[in-house]
């Protein structure tokens, strides 16, 4: 009998088990995975604050919109750098609004921006520490997205300035003209600088200190052409203690210069041969050159006696021809002793020249030019030039002492009018090449940022 | 207080199963005999005692022979005959079986939750069964469906064994682009779903061949496969609730057939190609281009990279590049060994099988390698109370490639490119100048991937109208795969070393899966009425893990395979994800007098990928047929042998997003920046978004004429897609490319279908059968709240397709400037994403297939057509400005316009000009590159010969030959019409020859 019964008891098992299954509606609960965090703990813990503001440099670091968009490529567009590529739009001038590069340059800008939105929105709320601690964070996030408004306003113009995480307002967001833009720009440097410090929070000066504002608000006021304001803040930072220019060019770009405002920490995979992705994309040693090696024009616009020509360029030859490459990250070493520059002391310099000469104080400017020219083997300027030689030189001081430093030659230009020399170099240069192409994908996706840049 | 209940039933559960324990005493005799046809003997007529599953076949000379208790009725059903049923009275047994009536219509369909007969069906379901997938030599069973089943069109991926396929059922039913999860139907072995969706399943590392699509039925032989149903209509897939919205695939395993044990060995090797090359532009041709782009130019001293013109290269050379790089012959060898048997009670299939493919590239790794084992177990207890089956499939496929597909430089690189190799051997590099396409195949690809899959289904039978069914199992399926790169793959020129540029990556993929599903079946039967109920409850839970490693710079490649011993180890990615679901579901089928038939089924379901508040979803649909043959009035009709009425209607959804998309958090960053990680937003926050919804009705008409000699269905579908769930596309300026939410819009999908089946010759040497389908699908966008206010206003257009294109509109070579002319809609003499005006559709007319099977004596001759209507990118999608030395460009090219040639198609060569640069940049956007692509394919051809060899116990032995994608009609611009990634390696054709021992 008992045989007989079991299967039952099974078959009623069965049934119960079924309608026990029914029964639970918590079946479907599940558990956060292991590499995500909810929103509001990201923001009760100083650790993980941190965490949140690290992601943020970590873009910053990868972010080509301060690299000259990465592989020499705004060096290439302009006159400095001469491509081996067989196709390559930059070097040809070519660029289109439909080209890949333009919309990840767009769109990670602003993917980076919404980090540093979300980081302003989440901190400001939060309770997790102490006001100093938190101002000073909160410093940091509103600097680095001023900082990013500057550029991006250079290459594209009239921009949108998103200042929140709100979608669907952003998604029909209209554009701020380039005006409006650094004004507001200005506003973001300037709630910086009152929230941070002078001190570096790390010795190897990764994180922006007040100085970095600084020098970032002074090139700001560059472009809003205030130019007693950029003297001022280019003083400050001359006049800081922290700061001395290398009289060894081999220093220079070195982790620990004391030129050095801001430098990035550098990748882990760049660490052991290269230091920096710079040596990686300008170095070589065969000819001919497979990428990019430095133009004639660029050569020639050395002195023979210049010593950034025998310290930051390299010859490379085979006994017949010649070509030179960018030689200021060297990366020969198997320790990280090169760390990629973002701003340095020498900067400061020229913009206060420049300022200075706007101010129609031509003879102060060729002085403190001559600050740096001396430092560089050269002959000191004459303190008689007129203010549109005076541009020209200093223009070509710029080129000799930012050459492929994140496309530093096209933005000097840009800003005194003289892009049109292109003109005579880069057989393709165009009036509408001053500003890049609104990708064109984002056109069609938000009719607000139309029209698209002139020319395109 | 149901459990109560329950448990009060016992006493009365009890009594019937004492009452029917006493039915088993027979005297068990052997019995053997023949069945014969109107000319002579049936070869593979099934004999199945009724009320068991026990059975046999017969064999050559239409021969059987099989153990059943005296007295017990022996049931003989053969296709296209009657079926006849006779008495166990001796022990020999002479059949004869009239052709005709029926026959099609009793086949068994299987719907997954339960299985109606082909007659009695209210839904749209088609089948194909083991007879047509082993006509094919090929890897995945998707490959077999293709061409052969109305309403399901199927497109290879790549032609390098091991990759991925899209697979639409009546249409694209989303705006989700394609492979991210988009059409893809829910697939089902033997009861057991396997996930093909956005979280599992995905390589890590494979993008450059496969991008990271891998098709999870290549763990699964086709050879195993019984039959495959794939269900379309509301009827059908209602009852999978949320999951049915893009088609249900059921897939049905090889089980035992009770009698003597088998042996089945099956062993096949086959050769394939790539079927046709493009024609490219020769030396001659190319050079003619260099020169005409330099004077073009005005340039006379060539710039350094100009290695042809400056004597870096000897100009004159000539290497058929794609012959060189994709024209291998890859060979591939099969070998199978199956057993199965049992009596009665338990049934037994084991069959194993071990496959290699090659590829075409030179020089590559072994290619795809599957190994499995198929294992299905069939137990019946002797009160036929208990009913048990367990299957088992185990497979282990490994791939091994060269980590990038070489179709994207065999047709890029120029004709006159220098040598592969220098006189020594060793890479040819030209001093530095040339990228030699071989270099990159020193980067491996390897995976392995492991798929289980394990099932058990339990029936017990409480009252001869009531059982209850246990259907539960797991299924695991990992991939690892692993890139190796080591430095040698670098121009020398470089002078990279192992130390740090050998870098090996390692991504390890594990999805388990487990699956539980309790159900009651009903049957009740008085007098004319028939009802049958199904009410069942299922639970699910996926969970995934994702891990991926790297290791850069090696002392010696020697140690590449290790990443311990790299350098450098970095974690990029570690993941796991997790899915719940949970459903309760019902059938209700009643008919009366077998004439009038009502199916009505539901499911509540419950998925974790939604918000509190939008967990859980109704589905339903209700069937309906009406056999009108079996009206009076029918009756006297004497050509018409069944016809049938049938309509569905009803609501299917999809989850298909994604898992934790509602959830507000951040992500950890394994890119350190002063060696601290970093946490990411993970997403845009929305917790609002819930199920989207399907909604299917059809009409159909199915009717045989003359004695179930021609078999015909015509269906009208119209499927309703809205409340859409998808990825929408946000500007970059939000921070996100898009958000996951309900999409206000409604996209149809229409259609006719139409399907054929002749029995054109049925005589004692020879027969002639003829299947025909074809698909006339619509997909139009039918509703769009505020279209032109969204991101979506230039992509969409309502009233046409979702498969649109907005372009440039293309007017011809303009005579004063040299450059494309394109439409200027707003006048204001820029061409620009204003001018984008006009929408082309990227349309799917129709598609088909006509298949013919041919017998004649012992030999077998089976082929298939494929045909598509359809428009698509041509070649100038991905046309770029001629001139340059990287690129060689198709034979077609040459007619350039000129003023010589003004009606020249393509402009003139130019080695630097920004303008003919963008004026290419319009093209590829402009109408122009949309064009025809149709064709007519001979997509299988199967030669078979059989014999039976008694004497030395060989029952048949089959020897053949077969062939895929043998012939391909077009006049499409591109290397294959049948899809539509240009770079990778299009469809092989295949020969494969082989054999099959049965003893």
């Amino acid at each position: 009998m008992n045989n007989l019964y079991a299967p039952i008891k099974k078959g009623v098992g069965l049934l119960i088990l079924s309608l026990f299954l029914i029964a639970c509606e918590d079946m479907v609960e599940i558990e956060l995975p292991d590499n995500q965090l909810n929103t509001p703990a990201v923001f009760s813990d100083k650790h993980t604050i941190n965490a949140a503001l690290s992601n943020i440099y970590s873009n910053f670091r990868g972010a080509f919109l301060f690299d000259g968009m990465g592989d020499g490529n705004l060096s290439k567009y302009t006159d400095e750098l001469e491509s081996f590529l067989q196709e390559d739009f930059f070097y040809a001038n070519s660029l289109t609004a439909s080209e890949p590069i333009v919309s990840q340059l767009w769109n990670l800008s602003y993917s980076d921006i919404y980090h540093i939105n979300a980081f302003i929105e989440g901190l400001e709320a939060s309770n997790a520490l102490e006001e100093r601690d938190k101002k000073a964070l909160l410093g940091e996030a509103y600097f680095l997205r001023g900082l990013y408004y500057h550029y991006l306003t250079q290459l594209f113009g009239d921009i949108p300035y998103v200042t929140t995480t709100d979608y669907k307002a952003n998604s029909r967001i209209g554009k701020k003209t380039y005006l409006e833009v650094l004004d507001l720009v200005e506003k973001d440097l300037k709630t910086a600088l009152e929230s941070m410090d002078n001190a570096y929070r790390h010795p190897d000066r990764i994180y922006p200190n007040k100085a970095v504002v600084e020098l970032v608000l002074a090139k700001n006021y560059l472009l809003q052409k205030r130019f007693d304001l950029v003297e001022q803040y280019a003083q400050n930072i001359i006049d800081n203690p922290l700061y001395v220019l290398e009289t060894d060019l081999n220093k220079v770009f070195k982790k620990s210069a004391f030129s050095t405002l801001w430098q990035r920490s550098p990748y882990d995979i760049y660490q052991t041969e290269s230091n920096t992705p710079e040596s990686a994309i300008y170095n070589f040693t065969t000819l001919p050159p497979t990428r990019i090696a430095l133009s004639n024009t660029q050569m020639q616009a050395f002195e023979p006696n210049d010593l950034r020509l025998q310290q930051w360029t390299k010859e490379v030859t085979n006994g017949v021809d010649s070509y030179w490459h960018v030689y200021k990250y060297q990366g020969l070493f198997n320790a990280p002793i090169e760390y990629s520059i973002v701003f340095r002391l020498e900067e400061a310099y020229f913009i206060k020249a420049e300022a200075l000469a706007y101010q129609e104080k031509v003879s102060d400017a060729v002085n403190v030019l001559n600050e740096i020219r001396t430092r560089r083997g050269l002959m000191g300027l004459p303190t008689t030039l007129n203010k549109a030689d005076f541009i020209t030189e200093l223009l070509a001081e710029y080129q000799r002492e930012f050459f492929t430093e994140g496309g530093h030659r096209f933005l000097d230009l840009k800003r005194n009018n003289r892009l049109q020399d292109l003109e005579l170099i880069k057989p393709n240069w165009e009036t509408k090449h001053a500003l890049l192409p609104i990708p064109e994908s984002e056109l069609l996706l938000n009719e607000n940022l139309k029209p698209q840049n002139y020319g395109y | 207080m149901k459990n109560k209940y329950n448990i009060s039933c016992i006493g009365l559960l009890w009594l019937f199963f004492c009452l029917s324990t006493s039915l088993y005493a027979q005297e068990i005799i052997s019995v053997q005999g023949r069945v014969d046809g109107a000319e002579g003997p049936l070869v593979g007529v099934t004999v199945l005692i009724k009320g068991t599953q026990s059975a046999t076949v017969t064999d050559y000379n239409g021969s059987f022979k099989i153990k059943a208790p005296k007295g017990a009725s022996l049931l003989f059903e053969y296709m296209g005959y009657t079926s006849q049923e006779r008495e166990v009275k001796a022990d020999v047994l002479i059949v004869k079986l009239n052709e005709n009536t029926e026959s099609l219509k009793e086949i068994t369909i299987n719907t997954g939750y339960y299985s109606v007969k082909e007659r009695e069906r209210t839904g749209s379901i088609a089948k194909i069964t083991a007879k047509d997938i082993e006509l094919s030599p090929v890897v995945n069973p998707l490959q077999a469906i293709q061409g052969r089943m109305a309403g399901v069109h199927i497109t290879q991926n790549t032609g390098i064994a091991g990759g991925g396929f899209d697979i639409e059922i009546r249409g694209r039913n989303s705006f989700r682009s394609s492979g991210v999860g988009a059409n893809i139907p829910l697939y089902i072995i033997d009861g057991l779903p396997i996930s093909e969706n956005i979280t599992a399943n995905n390589s890590l590392l494979s993008d450059k061949l496969f991008q990271n699509k891998i098709s999870v039925l290549n763990g699964i032989n086709p050879k195993d496969i019984e039959s495959i149903e794939i269900l379309k209509d509301a009827d059908a897939t209602a009852i999978y609730g949320s999951r049915g919205a893009n088609g249900v695939v059921l897939i049905t395993t090889k089980k035992g057939i009770a009698g003597k044990t088998r042996f089945t060995i099956n062993s096949s090797t086959s050769f394939s190609k790539v079927g046709k090359f493009m024609d490219m532009m020769n030396t001659q041709q190319f050079n003619q281009m260099r020169d005409e782009a330099f004077s073009n130019d005005g340039i006379t001293v060539f710039p350094a990279n100009a290695y042809d013109m400056n004597g870096m290269w000897d100009r004159n050379r000539y290497t058929d590049w794609q012959k060189e790089l994709i024209g291998g012959t890859a060979i591939s060898k099969d070998i199978a060994l199956g057993v199965s048997g049992g009596n009665d009670f338990t049934r037994f299939n084991v069959n194993l099988a071990h496959g290699e493919n090659g590829t075409v590239f030179p020089q590559s790794g072994k290619g795809f390698v599957r190994n499995s084992a198929l294992i299905n177990l069939n137990h019946r207890s002797q009160d036929d109370k208990w009913n048990i089956s367990v299957m088992a499939n185990y497979s282990v496929s490994t791939n091994d490639l060269p980590s990038a597909d070489l179709t994207t430089p065999a047709l890029k690189l120029p004709p006159n490119a220098p040598a592969l190799y220098q006189p020594n051997g060793k890479l040819n590099w030209q001093d530095g100048t040339f990228n030699n396409p071989l270099a990159p195949l020193g980067k491996t690809y390897d995976s392995e991937t492991r798929l289980l899959v394990l099932n058990t289904q339990i029936g017990y039978k409480i009252l001869p109208s009531t059982s209850i069914k246990l259907n539960a199992g797991v299924t695991t399926n990992s991939i690892e795969d692993r890139v190796l790169e080591p430095h040698t793959i670098w121009n020398p020129s470089f002078n990279r070393t192992s130390d740090f540029w050998s870098i090996s990556q390692k991504g390890t993929n594990n999805s388990d899966s487990f699956i539980i599903e309790p159900q009651i079946h009903l049957e009740k039967k008085f007098r004319d009425h028939s009802l049958k109920a199904l009410v069942g409850g299922t639970f699910q839970s996926n969970s995934s893990d994702l891990f991926s490693n790297m290791g850069i710079g090696f002392s010696s490649n020697a140690f590449i395979t290790n990443i311990g011993l790299a350098q450098m180890q970095i974690i990029n990615q570690v993941k796991g994800s997790e899915y719940k679901y949970a459903a309760l579901f019902i059938r209700l089928n009643y008919a009366y007098k077998d004439k009038y038939i009502v199916n009505l089924t539901g499911r509540r379901d419950g998925s974790s990928r939604f918000g509190d508040n939008n967990k859980f979803g109704n589905f339903g649909a209700l069937g309906a047929a009406w056999i009108f043959s079996e009206e009076t009035f029918a009756k006297n009709m004497s050509w018409l042998s069944f016809g049938k009425l049938r309509g569905s209607y009803g609501t299917t959804g999809s989850d298909n997003v994604g898992d934790y998309m509602y959830l507000d958090t951040y992500t950890a960053n394994t890119d350190l920046y002063d060696g601290l990680s970093g946490l990411y937003p993970s997403r845009l926050f929305n917790p609002n978004y819930s199920w989207e919804k399907t909604t299917k009705l059809e009409m159909a008409l199915e009717w045989s004429l003359f004695k179930n000699r021609i078999n015909a269905s015509l269906a009208w579908y119209q499927n309703r897609s809205s409340n859409q769930l998808i990825d929408i596309k946000l500007p970059g300026i939000t921070g996100f490319p898009s958000i996951t939410d309900n999409f206000g819009a409604t996209i149809q999908n229409r259609g006719w279908e139409f399907t054929l089946n002749t029995i054109n010759v049925r005589k004692k040497d020879w027969s002639w059968t003829t299947n025909f389908n074809i698909s006339l699908p619509e997909n139009k966008l039918i509703a769009f709240a505020g279209l032109e206010e969204s991101t979506y206003k230039n992509s969409y257009v309502v009233g046409k397709s979702i498969n649109l294109v907005s372009t440039y509109n293309y007017e011809g070579i303009d005579l004063s400037t040299g450059l494309y002319k394109f439409t200027d809609y707003d006048n204001n003499n820029i061409i620009n994403t204003q001018d984008k005006k006009v929408f082309v559709e990227r349309e799917m007319k129709f598609h088909g297939g006509l298949q013919n099977t041919l017998s004649y004596k012992n030999f077998s001759l089976d082929f298939l057509f494929q045909f598509v209507k359809q428009t698509n990118f041509n070649f100038d999608n991905i046309m770029t400005r001629p001139g340059t030395l990287i690129t060689n460009y198709p034979e077609r090219v040459v007619d350039r316009w000129s003023p010589s040639n003004l009606e020249g198609k393509y402009l003139q060569a130019h080695s630097s000009s920004s303008a003919a640069s963008n004026s290419y940049g319009f093209l590829r956007e402009s109408n122009r590159a949309i064009s025809d692509a149709s064709f007519i394919r001979l997509k299988n051809l199967s030669l078979g010969y059989q014999l039976a060899l008694p004497k030395l116990g060989i029952e048949l032995l089959n020897l053949y030959v077969q062939g895929q994608n043998l012939w391909t009609w077009t006049n499409y611009y591109g290397i294959d019409p049948e899809f539509t990634s240009i770079g990778n390696l299009p469809p092989l054709r295949t020969i494969s020859f082989g054999m099959q021992l049965t003893f």
